[in-house]
Protein backbone atom coordinates (compact mmCIF):
# COMPACT_ATOMS: atom_id res chain seq x y z
CA UNK A 1 0.00 0.00 0.00
CA UNK A 2 1.26 3.37 -0.77
CA UNK A 3 0.53 4.84 2.72
CA UNK A 4 3.19 5.60 5.12
CA UNK A 5 1.30 7.91 8.06
CA UNK A 6 -2.05 9.09 9.25
CA UNK A 7 -3.75 11.89 7.08
CA UNK A 8 -3.34 9.61 3.96
CA UNK A 9 -6.96 8.31 3.20
CA UNK A 10 -6.60 10.02 0.09
CA UNK A 11 -3.79 7.47 -0.70
CA UNK A 12 -5.68 4.82 0.77
CA UNK A 13 -8.59 5.45 -1.70
CA UNK A 14 -6.31 4.78 -4.58
CA UNK A 15 -5.61 1.78 -3.17
CA UNK A 16 -9.28 0.43 -3.11
CA UNK A 17 -9.65 2.12 -6.14
CA UNK A 18 -6.89 -0.17 -7.87
CA UNK A 19 -8.99 -3.35 -6.33
CA UNK A 20 -12.51 -1.79 -7.34
CA UNK A 21 -10.95 -1.38 -10.95
CA UNK A 22 -9.87 -5.26 -10.72
CA UNK A 23 -12.95 -6.50 -9.82
CA UNK A 24 -15.12 -3.76 -12.42
CA UNK A 25 -16.99 -2.37 -9.73
CA UNK A 26 -18.44 1.00 -10.45
CA UNK A 27 -17.75 3.59 -8.34
CA UNK A 28 -17.65 7.56 -7.52
CA UNK A 29 -15.77 9.28 -4.87
CA UNK A 30 -18.10 11.36 -2.71
CA UNK A 31 -17.62 12.91 0.44
CA UNK A 32 -15.30 15.67 0.93
CA UNK A 33 -12.92 14.51 -1.58
CA UNK A 34 -15.37 14.84 -4.58
CA UNK A 35 -16.08 18.25 -2.62
CA UNK A 36 -12.78 19.67 -2.88
CA UNK A 37 -12.67 18.95 -6.77
CA UNK A 38 -16.35 20.63 -7.02
CA UNK A 39 -14.79 23.80 -5.02
CA UNK A 40 -15.85 23.48 -1.59
CA UNK A 41 -12.67 22.32 0.21
CA UNK A 42 -12.78 22.23 3.92
CA UNK A 43 -11.22 20.33 7.24
CA UNK A 44 -11.71 16.37 6.68
CA UNK A 45 -9.72 13.11 7.37
CA UNK A 46 -11.49 10.66 5.66
CA UNK A 47 -12.59 9.82 2.17
CA UNK A 48 -15.52 7.80 0.92
CA UNK A 49 -16.58 6.81 -1.89
CA UNK A 50 -20.31 5.04 -3.40
CA UNK A 51 -20.15 1.81 -4.81
CA UNK A 52 -22.33 -0.13 -7.79
CA UNK A 53 -22.79 -3.34 -5.86
CA UNK A 54 -25.62 -5.42 -3.70
CA UNK A 55 -24.98 -5.69 -0.19
CA UNK A 56 -24.54 -9.67 -0.77
CA UNK A 57 -22.04 -8.84 -3.37
CA UNK A 58 -19.99 -6.67 -0.94
CA UNK A 59 -19.70 -9.71 1.03
CA UNK A 60 -16.91 -11.25 -1.44
CA UNK A 61 -15.53 -8.02 -2.43
CA UNK A 62 -14.73 -7.38 1.56
CA UNK A 63 -12.43 -10.90 0.82
CA UNK A 64 -10.84 -9.45 -1.76
CA UNK A 65 -9.88 -6.01 0.11
CA UNK A 66 -8.64 -8.54 2.64
CA UNK A 67 -6.64 -10.16 0.08
CA UNK A 68 -4.80 -7.38 -0.78
CA UNK A 69 -3.77 -6.62 2.82
CA UNK A 70 -6.57 -3.66 3.97
CA UNK A 71 -8.28 -4.24 7.13
CA UNK A 72 -12.01 -4.14 6.66
CA UNK A 73 -15.14 -3.97 8.40
CA UNK A 74 -18.49 -4.28 6.72
CA UNK A 75 -21.52 -2.95 8.29
CA UNK A 76 -25.35 -3.76 7.08
CA UNK A 77 -27.80 -1.20 7.26
CA UNK A 78 -31.33 -2.25 8.62
CA UNK A 79 -34.22 -1.86 6.65
CA UNK A 80 -35.54 1.79 7.26
CA UNK A 81 -31.46 2.90 6.61
CA UNK A 82 -31.24 4.73 3.35
CA UNK A 83 -27.54 3.22 3.41
CA UNK A 84 -27.77 -0.65 2.89
CA UNK A 85 -24.34 -1.36 3.97
CA UNK A 86 -21.03 0.64 4.34
CA UNK A 87 -17.48 -1.51 3.59
CA UNK A 88 -15.13 0.33 6.04
CA UNK A 89 -11.46 -0.33 4.84
CA UNK A 90 -8.36 0.53 7.51
CA UNK A 91 -4.55 0.45 7.14
CA UNK A 92 -2.17 0.58 9.91
CA UNK A 93 -2.10 3.99 10.67
CA UNK A 94 -5.82 4.56 11.23
CA UNK A 95 -6.41 5.70 7.50
CA UNK A 96 -10.09 5.09 6.80
CA UNK A 97 -11.89 4.66 3.45
CA UNK A 98 -15.68 4.08 3.82
CA UNK A 99 -16.98 2.33 0.39
CA UNK A 100 -21.26 2.94 0.62
CA UNK A 101 -23.18 -0.26 -0.52
CA UNK A 102 -25.85 2.31 -2.44
CA UNK A 103 -27.53 5.05 -1.74
CA UNK A 104 -31.35 5.26 -1.53
CA UNK A 105 -32.58 7.62 -3.94
CA UNK A 106 -29.42 7.62 -6.16
CA UNK A 107 -30.21 6.37 -9.39
CA UNK A 108 -27.47 4.26 -11.54
CA UNK A 109 -26.69 6.51 -13.65
CA UNK A 110 -25.18 8.54 -11.52
CA UNK A 111 -21.54 6.47 -11.98
CA UNK A 112 -21.80 7.42 -15.77
CA UNK A 113 -21.96 10.60 -15.03
CA UNK A 114 -19.06 10.81 -13.16
CA UNK A 115 -16.14 12.94 -13.48
CA UNK A 116 -12.04 11.66 -14.27
CA UNK A 117 -9.67 13.22 -12.40
CA UNK A 118 -5.65 12.84 -12.58
CA UNK A 119 -4.64 12.85 -8.78
CA UNK A 120 -1.15 11.72 -7.94
CA UNK A 121 -0.84 9.70 -11.10
CA UNK A 122 -3.65 8.01 -10.62
CA UNK A 123 -7.31 8.57 -12.60
CA UNK A 124 -10.07 8.40 -9.76
CA UNK A 125 -13.70 8.43 -10.81
CA UNK A 126 -15.38 11.83 -8.87
CA UNK A 127 -18.90 11.69 -8.41
CA UNK A 128 -20.73 14.56 -10.80
CA UNK A 129 -21.58 18.02 -9.60
CA UNK A 130 -25.16 17.73 -9.67
CA UNK A 131 -25.35 13.80 -8.02
CA UNK A 132 -22.83 15.78 -5.25
CA UNK A 133 -25.44 18.94 -4.54
CA UNK A 134 -28.41 16.53 -4.36
CA UNK A 135 -26.46 13.97 -2.96
CA UNK A 136 -25.21 16.75 0.27
CA UNK A 137 -29.02 17.87 0.28
CA UNK A 138 -30.39 14.87 1.02
CA UNK A 139 -27.79 13.96 4.12
CA UNK A 140 -29.10 17.56 4.97
CA UNK A 141 -26.59 18.16 8.52
CA UNK A 142 -25.49 21.86 8.49
CA UNK A 143 -21.67 21.27 6.45
CA UNK A 144 -23.93 19.10 3.59
CA UNK A 145 -25.96 22.09 3.24
CA UNK A 146 -22.39 24.39 3.36
CA UNK A 147 -20.73 22.44 1.09
CA UNK A 148 -23.72 22.16 -1.47
CA UNK A 149 -23.73 26.06 -1.27
CA UNK A 150 -20.19 25.88 -1.95
CA UNK A 151 -20.66 24.07 -5.04
CA UNK A 152 -23.80 25.96 -6.36
CA UNK A 153 -21.31 28.97 -5.94
CA UNK A 154 -18.43 27.29 -7.71
CA UNK A 155 -20.61 26.10 -10.33
CA UNK A 156 -21.63 29.24 -11.76
CA UNK A 157 -23.95 29.42 -14.71
CA UNK A 158 -22.72 25.90 -15.71
CA UNK A 159 -24.47 24.46 -13.21
CA UNK A 160 -27.41 22.27 -14.87
CA UNK A 161 -30.13 23.37 -12.53
CA UNK A 162 -32.85 21.02 -14.33
CA UNK A 163 -30.69 18.08 -13.75
CA UNK A 164 -30.43 18.97 -10.01
CA UNK A 165 -33.87 19.14 -9.47
CA UNK A 166 -34.63 15.95 -10.96
CA UNK A 167 -32.06 14.27 -9.00
CA UNK A 168 -32.74 16.24 -5.65
CA UNK A 169 -36.48 15.05 -6.05
CA UNK A 170 -35.84 11.08 -6.00
CA UNK A 171 -34.06 11.87 -2.56
CA UNK A 172 -37.43 13.01 -1.63
CA UNK A 173 -40.09 16.34 -0.69
CA UNK A 174 -37.37 17.15 2.40
CA UNK A 175 -34.67 17.60 0.29
CA UNK A 176 -36.57 19.43 -2.60
CA UNK A 177 -37.70 21.64 -0.71
CA UNK A 178 -33.90 22.29 1.09
CA UNK A 179 -32.14 22.36 -2.30
CA UNK A 180 -35.32 25.29 -2.87
CA UNK A 181 -34.22 26.85 -0.41
CA UNK A 182 -30.69 27.09 -1.64
CA UNK A 183 -31.23 28.04 -4.85
CA UNK A 184 -33.02 31.12 -3.69
CA UNK A 185 -30.17 32.31 -1.52
CA UNK B 1 -35.83 16.72 13.18
CA UNK B 2 -35.56 20.29 12.22
CA UNK B 3 -33.76 22.99 13.77
CA UNK B 4 -32.33 26.61 12.18
CA UNK B 5 -28.99 27.58 12.13
CA UNK B 6 -27.47 30.78 11.56
CA UNK B 7 -24.28 31.00 9.18
CA UNK B 8 -22.69 33.61 7.37
CA UNK B 9 -25.03 35.89 8.62
CA UNK B 10 -27.66 33.67 6.76
CA UNK B 11 -30.54 31.66 7.69
CA UNK B 12 -30.65 28.00 6.57
CA UNK B 13 -32.57 25.92 7.44
CA UNK B 14 -31.68 22.32 8.69
CA UNK B 15 -33.61 19.35 7.59
CA UNK B 16 -32.17 15.95 8.86
CA UNK B 17 -34.19 14.23 6.13
CA UNK B 18 -31.07 11.18 5.98
CA UNK B 19 -31.61 9.79 9.06
CA UNK B 20 -29.24 7.31 8.99
CA UNK B 21 -27.96 4.87 11.62
CA UNK B 22 -25.18 2.85 9.90
CA UNK B 23 -23.69 6.65 9.14
CA UNK B 24 -23.82 7.93 12.58
CA UNK B 25 -22.20 3.90 13.68
CA UNK B 26 -19.73 4.77 10.90
CA UNK B 27 -19.05 8.23 12.28
CA UNK B 28 -18.73 6.89 15.99
CA UNK B 29 -15.97 4.56 14.49
CA UNK B 30 -14.21 7.36 12.48
CA UNK B 31 -14.12 9.57 16.15
CA UNK B 32 -12.65 6.41 17.74
CA UNK B 33 -9.87 6.09 14.94
CA UNK B 34 -8.97 9.60 16.07
CA UNK B 35 -8.67 8.85 19.45
CA UNK B 36 -5.94 6.15 18.62
CA UNK B 37 -3.71 9.23 17.15
CA UNK B 38 -1.78 11.11 19.74
CA UNK B 39 -2.41 14.82 19.57
CA UNK B 40 0.58 15.76 17.69
CA UNK B 41 -0.34 12.89 14.99
CA UNK B 42 -3.97 14.19 14.92
CA UNK B 43 -2.26 17.59 13.30
CA UNK B 44 0.06 15.99 11.66
CA UNK B 45 -3.03 13.70 9.75
CA UNK B 46 -4.69 17.08 9.31
CA UNK B 47 -1.79 18.60 7.75
CA UNK B 48 -1.50 16.17 5.49
CA UNK B 49 -4.99 15.23 4.48
CA UNK B 50 -5.13 19.46 3.84
CA UNK B 51 -2.54 19.66 1.55
CA UNK B 52 -4.22 16.41 -0.39
CA UNK B 53 -7.46 17.77 -0.51
CA UNK B 54 -5.92 20.89 -1.68
CA UNK B 55 -4.52 19.58 -4.65
CA UNK B 56 -7.62 18.04 -5.69
CA UNK B 57 -9.41 21.29 -5.20
CA UNK B 58 -7.12 23.19 -7.86
CA UNK B 59 -7.91 20.02 -9.95
CA UNK B 60 -11.45 21.00 -9.83
CA UNK B 61 -10.73 24.78 -10.67
CA UNK B 62 -8.59 24.24 -13.56
CA UNK B 63 -11.26 21.65 -14.78
CA UNK B 64 -13.16 24.05 -14.41
CA UNK B 65 -11.69 26.99 -16.04
CA UNK B 66 -11.32 25.09 -19.07
CA UNK B 67 -14.79 24.10 -19.09
CA UNK B 68 -15.60 27.66 -18.56
CA UNK B 69 -17.78 27.45 -15.38
CA UNK B 70 -17.77 29.85 -12.21
CA UNK B 71 -15.63 31.00 -9.69
CA UNK B 72 -13.72 29.04 -6.95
Amino acid sequence: MRTTGPGQSAFLIIDAIVVLNREKVDYAVIGAMAGSVHGAIRASVDADAVIALTVQQSADLERKFQAAGFKTELRRGDMDDPIPAVLSLKDDYENRVDLLVGLRGMESQAFSRTLEVAFQNEKLRIIGREDFIAMKVFAGGPVDLMDASRVISAAGVSLDVELLRRLTRKFGREAAESLGRLLAD
Amino acid sequence: MFSLEVTSGRVLAKLSAMQSKLGKQVEEAMIEDARRLTPEQRLEAFAEHSRLMMELYLAGQRLRAKQGGGSG
